[in-house]
């Protein structure tokens, strides 16, 4: 009679142990705030633009060459 | 001792509802709660650095340099171009020799960047060896540059040339005199002149109109003369 009671004495200390870890776990783990941000630059640089002259040298108009 | 049975099933009954109470939230673990309070976000921040000569070509055709007339200050006949409308004079110091063909339109670079960037030119060209003949004349020949980013441009095409505001370096862009653009073999912006250290990016105001300028030298070689203009893009030194 009294290891009986011992018995449930003890299953309802080990229901409210599961129960009270059951609640820290749902109200503790839920709090993801941001404490971090990291910030990558990944710079792409093109290929360099071109551009032309273009003219054609005749010989000297005046008859001088150089 | 009923009641004692009795209160033992029950007990028996609680430990195992709290036994998957904590197990199922457990699970919770598995679908995204955190462990810990502290989360990291990583944010990846992607620039373009990206330049595009919109109108680049300058062609003045064929042409020649007036010997007929010495020129007393420098003991020689030299032609002069340029793509201003200021000095559109071609054989500056004799007479109009026909030939090169008038242009009143110079290179005209955009920046498609997302940023800031600085941009600089060379030259493929020696002026003194592909203009003057590697002979020593005065004035010397050179490829020579200067830039405007005014909203109407010398052809009256309004938006398409220079804009204001492109460039936002203070006292870089060379509005004023002409002058030459180095000689670089192998391109790179550390030989090359810087044409503006920083450049917006807006879309109104990203253009630049670089008018050139070429004297030639009657003892210019005879030809063809193609000459590569190169802008090269970097990232703005913070």
């Amino acid at each position: 009679m009294v290891e009986q009671d011992k018995v449930v004495v003890i299953l309802l200390l080990i229901t409210i142990i599961l129960s009270v870890l059951s609640v820290v776990l749902v109200f503790g783990a839920d709090s993801p705030g941001i404490r971090e941000i990291t910030k990558k630059e990944t710079v792409t640089v093109g290929p360099p633009s071109q551009g032309s002259i273009e003219l054609v040298v005749e010989p000297p108009a005046g008859g001088v060459s150089g | 001792m009923k009641l004692t049975s009795f209160l033992m099933v029950i007990a028996v009954l609680a430990v195992v509802v709290s036994a998957v109470n904590l197990f199922s939230n457990l699970a919770l673990f598995s679908t995204g709660y955190a462990l810990t309070d502290q989360g990291n976000v990583t944010l990846d921040i992607v620039s373009i650095l990206d330049i595009n000569f919109t109108y680049n070509i300058i062609n003045w055709g064929s042409g020649s340099v007036n010997t007929s007339a010495l020129d007393a200050i420098t003991l020689g006949n030299w032609a002069y171009m340029s793509t201003d409308t200021v000095a559109n004079t071609f054989n500056l110091r004799g007479s109009t020799v026909p030939g090169w063909v008038n242009q009143s339109r110079g290179l005209v670079l955009e920046t498609n960047s997302t940023e800031r960037v600085n941009i600089t030119l060379n030259v493929n060209r020696d002026a003194f060896r592909f203009l003057d003949n590697s002979q020593g004349v005065s004035p010397a020949s050179n490829f020579l540059w200067r830039a405007n980013q005014v909203n109407t441009d010398d052809t009256g095409s309004g938006s398409s040339d220079g804009e204001s505001g492109t460039c936002t370096g203070v006292g870089t862009l060379n509005m004023t005199t002409y002058i030459a653009v180095p000689y670089v073999p192998t391109p790179g912006p550390t030989t090359s002149i810087v044409l503006c250290n920083s450049t917006d990016f807006a879309q109104v105001s990203n253009e630049l109109e670089i008018d050139f300028a070429v004297n030639i030298s009657r003892n210019a070689p005879t030809g063809p003369k193609n000459v590569t203009i190169t802008a090269t893009v970097a990232k703005v030194n913070p």
